[in-house]
């Protein structure tokens, strides 16, 4: 909400009005209810007038704060997209390999950040043959983890782990090729895990909820599901 | 109201249907088989469709294969003239593990009943036989089910595909190392795939050279709660795949 304030009406120009009545004599009838009633009123309108004036400030704010953060993305952007340039050429299966070799990533994951099959993901594998789009999104996926990589991250992990405590939503489930400055933004500490699902995904909260569940390894060395201790 | 998750739309539910799964594919859990004789099942001497129940941690034995008798569902037709793989369509049908379009030819739907559950002789699965296997998601959609079945707690798939992350990962890593196999040696007999595959757990079950020390197994790695470790361990077993190494034990039976 935005709020119109006069001159005459801002908290200094308020403070100043008041005491330019009493000539600086201040509290003369302070004894009186009637003052004291009065007094309550003007606190409350100075504080109203005061929160007017910050919410302006704060929105000024965020808007600066809104149009650096455009500015990075299209950074990152440009940074991701000229190393995916480097990559998108070729039959795909040396970037295959790369993802699947150097930095250790399940087809899965590949598959699914991708928006292909893991049949499909095999046949490249096999055979070469990926079309010029699905290459262009393999060089996209291969530059965006190299920048990764280059700020001291496990990819392959970092992807797959848990943004918040209490939900499953991990980084890779909200890769696309047009997600991938935020993203990076986000494995730059830039901006919040909160921040970034408010952003990219409506009703996170529900679609992510783990419901107090947890994954913990037992004894044997394998993992289960535990309910979350409080 | 509280119900069980949507099913994911049917292209993503399956890896593979019909004819098309590949023999060096790992039995998995969900797996559906056809012709697989019933009578243990409905006590009757028939066959039909059966889907592989046990968890992929229980239904090897020691050296990589079957147990010998594996637990499954029956799997029954629902539809033979659609696919039923409506949005919603199956969020009420609490004792089944939906198939929905299951040819992937948009002309007949199945569920695997967990009413009726019984063992068969594991030889009964065999691969050639195989008509469908789930996707990761598929597979945690049917645990999801399954749980809610056994204990009507509805365990949100996400967390579920978390707690079978490193087992996943074995079995990909398995399919990945007979699929090297397969190209390197051209088609191999479902006999020839199954001694891959114990060459395979053999090498999980040795040494690897980046153990932390001498006794540390190539399995530890795999399944270690130190993320990096992991990823060191799916690293090494790449490599070997790159080096040939999968499908050395037919060449050493030849000789």
């Amino acid at each position: 909400m935005t709020t119109t304030i006069w001159r005459e009406q801002t908290a200094s120009g308020l403070l100043d009005a008041k005491y330019s009545k009493t000539n600086g004599q201040t509290g003369t009838d302070s004894t009186s209810s009637g003052y004291l009633d009065k007094d309550w009123v003007e606190d409350r309108t100075f504080t109203r007038i005061w929160i007017g004036e910050t919410e302006l400030q704060t929105s000024g704010l965020r808007r600066q704060e809104s149009h650096a953060t455009d500015q990075i993305a299209i950074q990152y952007a440009d940074q991701i997209e000229s190393r995916a340039q480097g990559y998108n050429v070729g039959d795909g299966k040396d970037l295959l390999q790369k993802l699947a070799v150097d930095y250790a990533m399940a087809w899965v994951d590949i598959a699914k950040m991708l928006g292909v099959s893991v049949p499909a993901i095999r046949k490249w594998r096999m055979n070469g043959g990926v079309n010029p789009e699905n290459l262009a999104k393999l060089a996209h996926l291969c530059a965006f983890v190299d920048l990764l990589s280059e700020q001291g991250i496990r990819p392959a992990s970092w992807l797959s782990t848990p943004m918040l405590v209490g939900y499953t939503a991990a980084p890779k489930h909200l890769y696309n090729e047009s997600n991938t400055s935020t993203l990076l933004d986000l494995a730059k500490n830039g901006q919040s895990a909160r921040d970034v699902l408010d952003t990219l995904v409506a009703g996170w909260q529900e679609k992510y909820d783990a419901r107090g569940y947890e994954v913990a390894r037992f004894d044997d060395g394998s993992y289960g599901i535990i309910s979350k201790k409080e | 109201m509280e119900q069980l998750e949507d099913l994911p739309l049917a292209d993503e539910l399956y890896d593979y249907r019909g004819t098309e799964v590949p023999l060096w594919l790992p039995h998995n859990q969900g797996d559906v088989f056809a012709d697989v004789d019933l009578t243990s099942l409905t006590g009757r001497s028939e066959t039909g469709h059966v889907m592989l129940f046990l968890h992929p941690c229980t239904m090897r034995g020691k050296g990589g294969g079957l147990v010998e008798r594996a637990t499954v569902l029956h799997v029954k037709p629902k539809s033979s003239r659609k696919p039923l793989d409506e949005a919603g369509r199956w969020n009420r049908a609490y004792s089944v593990i939906p198939l929905p379009d299951f040819s992937g030819t948009q002309s007949d739907a199945f569920e695997a009943d967990l009413m009726a559950m019984g063992a068969v002789p594991s030889e009964l699965l065999e691969r050639a036989k195989r008509v469908a296997s789930f996707s990761q998601d598929g597979r945690s959609h049917m645990l999801h089910r399954i749980i809610y079945h056994l204990t009507r707690k509805a365990i949100p798939t996400g967390v579920i595909a978390r707690s079978t992350a490193r087992v996943q990962s074995e079995i990909e890593l398995q399919s990945e190392w007979t699929m090297s196999a397969w190209k390197r040696l051209g088609e191999l007999s479902e006999k020839q795939v199954f001694a891959v595959e114990s060459e395979f757990q053999k090498i999980l079950n040795a040494a690897w050279p980046e153990g932390q020390n001498d006794e540390d197994l190539l399995r530890s790695g795999l399944y270690s709660e130190d993320d990096g470790v992991h990823e060191d361990a799916v690293r090494y077993l790449r490599q070997l795949c790159e080096t040939n190494q999968p499908g050395t034990c037919l060449s050493a039976e030849d000789d």
